[in-house]
């Protein structure tokens, strides 16, 4: 076991935690979620070998409408494309989730990939989120349309953006949604411009890197 | 500074609390919190406020709104100067600056205005005359026309502020918060519906606004104004409706997609708008809306008559919200001319404000409605006459006045005596036009309406529907009727409420008493010996005399007439005119208006500035940049960066006082002597898995990956379906099942989308992911003799001996401490790896490698240097894979395999494509081993001629053309890689590369395209 090496997010440097834009209360939050294991999964929705091995592994059944996600246990499941899906986790190894997925699929037809370092995942929070996002990506981000759980994939500045609805409330109104943006790592500084900007108007915090 | 003589004491919507400076032209006036710049204007009695386009006329303010032709001002200065805005939507705020147009040398004197006097040899489509006789002329013309014309300047520096794009998305998008807006909106709000209201003037209320029963204020409540009040305040009580003011819905485009523009901050003086640096100028909302209501009323039309452009020459409508709304007298003394019942209401609210009333001259013999209630009050109403002609220069001092021969026609005869009445103000109302813009934008049909003679919305095309003033329907409380159905019904159809379909108005009149009675009268003829112009588009200075020419000479289709007489092409799309153009053509062509047909109403509605549609796409937002893990480093080092794509790489590493070229034969030269790293992360990477995947590689390369072992590497070249080149790269077997695909930058995207197609398409029962890991790593190449050296320090764990670890081999293992992956392949030619690991380590492990590097004099290398090793190795790019080349064509012919079938396989064997005149790839050294090969230059066989000095000799029989050329820091020579004619064949033939860009012709000895070690002796050394 090699020891855990420094891992250098693509905002390392660009990220400087405090209070920015027009003045009184900010309107929302950046972050960046770091140390997050991604492993993209593809496989046979149909064939009960592979959705009951990723099951096996991680304790969710995986959404198969399209544009939705399951989650728990500090994991969520991220609906891709027919047959194609992110599993993120909090606090677990990528590689010991790669492993372990594919360890459970055994011969399974399947092809599970880590992609932790190539995704970039930020996370904008507070009542303006939705207006932030608004600025420059098509989506609808009403809560009555990309509700808690929901996922989307689409542009944000010209960008190829997945969007996840994390929370929108307890009632499902605005008052503090939460939404996670993942951006090829390329892009992640370019996006980062575009928000931070874009942000100015509403005032915004950005949370210190723990 | 002087006072406001026109100011009435008491009353409008302004606060006169709040008094505001302005300067126009350069003088200082004052108004108040609430005015327009028209309205502070009038109240400080300027009168004339720009020069016409053609003509320099002196022209002043004609509308209260929008659609506003005359009064164009320049706003501001400097960066933030903005041309052609209307005076009549400009919210007065302190310090505004602005500048009447297209006078010169001052408005009130103008050399160009004499150009009315060569009038006569300025017809319709003069400028187009211009053109064809005598031609030569057109030189002359040309100085005298752009000095003349225009309209206002645009800014030469850049403009200061912020301008933002939004996305929207509505149940119900409201246009228009007049009446039936409000109405529409609250009928639909209260469903829960999600509702976009947005209105263009700065509070919603519509033409309710501009009525004396709405300025009571606190003092004297009216019903209009609570109304207004209350609906505001509940609108704004919903969560889900958003009223936007100060936003004009512009573009009504497919899918319910529609256009507005607020303008968040242009109300705003500099100073507030400093306070605020983050709130954008002008904000862009794309919106999609399920159901859309158009509640955007209608706009007065006037009355074509002799000097009809005089500065006092107003609509009806307008003289009655400055008077309302502003508390501004336009003028003491008023001759009001309809053809309709709704200038009289005018004439009454003049009338109370103070304004003489000197007389209300109605076309309509029989006079209407409100005629007796106006001869009640003492005024004079000369019912079946008309105004023949206003008198006046730069203000006009009275009109003339004659009976109509017949009652209100287009043709209609004047007749009898004439009757000259003194003013200074001229009110005008030929009835009023839906404004069917929108409507007519989402591609609904408009149609007739002989009984308000106006074109008024038809069948809808959209989710969409008009109501009230917009749907020809005037009277207020229908409005509100109309606009509360179609609200209740828009939201009902997205999914909320149960509001059933409007039922019929009932009682309500329709119309009320709007409408004109009888035959409308569009233009009043000349009076006998009368020669005054009769201005129809008063911003594009289009008279009734040039349509009539237009007519004569041919142009009868309505959008013939438009394109020649230029009627309705101006900033304000002809929005007080363009009906009035149809009915005089239509009247000359004997035909009804409705057989005549309107042109195509286009977006924007109202102009909208290229900031707003930039919006915060400027300087480092133009577009988004994709950047590597080292991009720091490289940054910290003095690269210089080449766009790739979205990528930026480093193009080379120029040291202290060192030229660019000088850095790039350095690092090509070292990296052959020592060694060098570049960083190639951007290079497509594909992670391909599953049982079939071997077998699918084999297809969709021309070489075969059966027996392609576990830890090797093998170079593959892909063909398009068409048998063309499409790209190459190598692939890596990393497990039994598991490969690693790697793509040029450009194509990765495109590679990508192949495979899935045929995945999905082609072959969906191979079982076979492909999944896109290009972000997820970091790549590195090491070149050069030391590059093995320099390995086996970081990367201890790694036999990297020849034997252990041959070319085109491949290895796991730590480098650096970081676990990676290590290929032995080379570009450059030279001993080399590229070394892969996860891009969050990607920075450290360069480090680290350069550290270890150090020993051997270990550099970075850029792009330049790269693309100079490669072509010196005589490997292709996009020059050559330029997508008309076949494998074949660049040397690949033998790679393609006769064993198996791939994509391209069969198109590669068309005719054109094995015959033996194809171009193939040759390396070219200039026969003088010192002349550049000019880039892109043309291979010929025979010299041809002396190269004049102002150009190359003419390229004829053409064999080929060069596609990469540079200098060889290694060979001390200019070579270049070229595809010509049968090019293997003619190995040591001299031929010439001629440029006729660079102007010169270089003789070139034709060879193998690899200039260095042939035999592969660097590279698995």
């Amino acid at each position: 076991m090699v020891e855990v090496l420094p891992r250098r997010s693509a905002l390392e440097g660009a990220l400087e935690a405090g209070t920015f834009g027009a003045g009184g209360t900010p309107g929302l939050t950046l972050s960046e979620r770091r140390r997050l294991a991604i492993v993209h999964v593809a496989g046979d929705a149909g064939d009960p070998a592979f959705t009951d091995a990723v099951r096996g592994r991680t304790g969710l059944d995986l959404p198969i409408e399209a544009n939705t996600t399951a989650a728990g246990n500090g994991r969520t499941i991220l609906w891709l494309a027919p047959n194609r899906w992110l599993v993120v986790c909090d606090g677990e190894e990528s590689a010991a989730l790669e492993t372990g997925l594919r360890d459970a699929l055994g011969s399974t037809f399947a092809a599970v990939n880590d992609v932790s370092q190539g995704r970039t995942v930020i996370r904008v929070a507070g009542a303006r989120a939705p207006d932030l996002l608004a600025k420059g990506c098509p989506l609808d981000l009403h809560a009555r349309a990309f509700p808690t759980g929901a996922c989307g994939q689409s542009s944000l500045a010209k960008i190829n953006v997945l969007v996840h609805s994390v929370d929108r409330g307890a009632d499902g109104g605005t008052d503090a949604p939460i939404l996670d943006v993942y951006v090829a790592r390329g892009f992640a500084l370019s996006l980062w411009e575009f928000l931070t900007d874009g942000a100015g108007e509403f005032g915004y915090t950005i949370s210190p890197m723990p | 500074m002087t006072g406001q003589p026109f100011r009435i004491a008491e009353g409008g919507r302004i606060d006169r609390a709040k008094p505001l400076t302005f300067t126009f032209d350069g003088r200082a006036y004052q108004g108040f919190q609430g005015d327009t710049l028209a309205s502070a204007l009038l109240a400080n009695g300027v009168r004339v406020v720009g020069r016409s386009f053609k003509y320099h006329r002196p022209r002043g303010i004609v509308t209260a709104g929008s659609e506003e032709p005359n009064a164009l001002v320049q706003l501001r200065a400097g960066g933030r100067t903005e041309p052609n805005t209307r005076a009549t939507c400009i919210e007065l705020f302190d310090g505004l600056s602005a500048e009447s147009q297209n006078r010169w040398p001052s408005v009130d004197f103008d050399l160009h205005a004499l150009t009315g006097l060569f009038s006569r040899f300025m017809p319709s489509g003069f400028y187009y005359k211009t053109f064809k006789w005598p031609a030569w002329m057109w030189m002359t013309y040309e100085k005298f026309i752009r000095h003349a014309a225009g309209m206002g300047r645009s800014p030469t520096v850049a403009d200061p502020d912020r301008y933002d794009h939004r996305y929207g998305h509505c149940d119900v998008l409201i246009a228009g918060a007049g009446p039936a807006g409000l109405a529409a909106a609250l009928a639909a709000g209260r469903t829960g519906a999600r509702v976009i209201v947005a209105d263009e003037r700065c509070e919603p209320g519509g033409s309710l606004l501009d009525h004396a029963a709405t300025q009571g204020g606190p003092s004297a409540p009216s019903a209009a104004a609570d109304w207004i009040a209350q609906s505001v305040a509940e609108l704004e009580a919903m969560p889900e409706v958003t009223l936007l003011r100060r936003c004009t819905v512009f573009g009504y485009y497919d899918h319910n997609m529609l256009g507005l523009l607020e303008q968040v901050a242009d109300h705003q003086s500099q100073s507030q708008s400093k306070a605020d640096p983050f709130q954008p100028r002008q904000r862009l909302w794309q919106v999609r809306a399920k159901q859309v209501v158009l509640a955007t009323g209608a706009i007065e039309r006037p009355i074509v008559f002799a000097g009809n452009d005089r500065p006092g020459v107003m609509l009806a409508a307008a003289a009655r919200a400055y008077v309302n709304r502003y508390g501004v007298r336009p003028g003491n003394r008023a001759v009001v001319f309809t053809n309709n019942d709704s200038a009289y209401e005018a004439a009454l609210d003049l009338a109370a404000a103070g304004v003489a009333v000197a007389a209300i001259v109605d076309c309509r013999a029989e006079g209407g409605a409100l005629t007796e209630t106006a001869r009640a009050q003492g005024m004079d109403c000369l019912t079946g006459y008309a105004v023949v002609a206003a008198k006046g220069g730069k203000r006009v001092t009275g009109v003339t006045v004659m009976a109509l021969a017949e009652d209100g026609d287009a043709g209609g005869k004047v007749t009898g005596g004439r009757r000259a009445i003194a003013c200074d103000l001229v009110c005008v109302s030929g009835g009023w036009n839906p404004t069917v813009h929108l409507h007519s934008q989402s591609r609904g049909k408009v149609r007739f309406d002989d009984a308000i003679a106006a074109f008024v919305p038809g069948e809808s095309f959209q989710a969409e529907r008009s109501a009230g003033a917009a749907r020809g329907t005037f009277a207020t409380a229908a409005c509100r009727a109309e606009g509360a159905a179609a609200g209740g019904e828009a939201a009902r159809l997205a999914g909320f409420g149960d509001t059933p379909p409007p039922a019929p108005s009932g009682d309500e009149p329709r119309q009320a008493a709007l409408a004109p009675a009888g035959a409308p009268l569009w233009s009043v003829p000349q009076a006998p010996g009368g020669h005054g112009k009769r201005f129809v588009d008063q911003q594009h200075d289009v008279t009734a005399e040039d349509v009539a020419l237009a007519v004569r000479e041919g142009y009868h289709s309505v959008e013939h007439l438009k394109r020649y007489t230029t009627l309705g092409m101006a900033t304000d799309q002809g929005r007080t005119s363009n009906v009035i153009g149809l009915a005089i053509l239509a009247q000359l062509l004997g035909k009804d208006i409705a057989a005549v047909g309107a042109t195509t109403f286009r977006p924007p509605y109202t102009p909208v500035c290229l900031g707003a549609i930039t919006g915060r796409e400027t300087g480092r937002h133009f577009a988004p940049t994709r950047r590597s893990a080292m991009h720091p480093w490289h940054q910290a080092r003095g690269a210089r960066f080449v766009a790739a794509g979205m990528w930026l790489r480093p193009q080379f590493y120029a040291r202290p006082n060192e030229a660019m070229m000088d850095a790039i034969h350095r690092e090509a030269k070292h990296v052959r002597q020592h060694v060098g790293m570049v960083d190639v992360s951007t290079l497509g990477k594909i992670d391909i898995q599953g049982p079939d995947a071997a077998e699918f590689l084999n297809r969709v390369y021309i070489n075969g990956f059966k027996k392609l072992e576990t830890g090797r590497c093998r170079y593959g070249v892909m063909l398009r379906e068409d048998g063309l080149v499409f790209d190459d790269g190598t692939v890596t077997r990393l497990s039994e099942n598991r490969y690693l695909m790697t793509t040029t930058t450009a194509h990765a995207g495109p590679v990508m989308a192949h495979l899935e197609y045929h995945l999905q398409v082609t072959w969906p029962e191979l079982k076979v992911h492909v999944v896109s890991v290009t972000e997820e790593w970091s790549a590195i190449a090491i070149a050069g003799p030391h590059s093995r050296a320099v390995l086996e320090r970081v990367a201890g764990g790694i036999d990297m001996s020849n034997r252990a670890f041959p070319f085109m081999g491949f290895r796991q293992g730590a480098v650096a401490g970081v676990p990676g992956r290590v290929f032995r392949i080379s570009f450059s030619g030279e001993l080399a790896y590229e070394i892969n690991v996860p891009a969050d380590h990607g920075l450290f492990v360069w480090e680290a490698m350069m550290e270890a590097g150090g020993a051997f004099d270990i550099i970075p290398y850029g792009t330049e240097a790269m693309s100079i090793l490669r072509t010196e190795k005589g490997h292709v790019v996009g020059g050559e894979i330029d997508g008309r080349t076949s494998a074949d064509d660049l040397g690949f012919g033998r790679m393609m395999s006769q064993a198996k079938d791939f994509i391209g396989k069969h198109s590669a064997r068309r005719p054109g494509l094995v015959d033996g005149h194809r171009q193939q790839l040759v390396g070219l050294t200039p026969t003088d081993r010192k002349t550049r090969i000019p880039r892109g230059a043309r291979i010929v066989a025979e010299p041809i001629g002396q190269v004049p000095k102002s150009g190359a000799a003419t390229p004829v029989g053409m064999i080929g053309a060069v596609t990469s050329q540079c200098y060889s820091p290694n060979l001390d020579t200019p070579i270049a890689l070229a595809l010509v004619e049968r090019g293997r064949d003619r190995h040591g033939e001299i031929l010439y590369a001629a440029s006729p860009v660079a102007g010169i012709t270089v003789p070139v000895t034709v060879r193998d395209p690899v200039f260095i070690d042939p035999q592969g002796e660097r590279l698995r050394g």
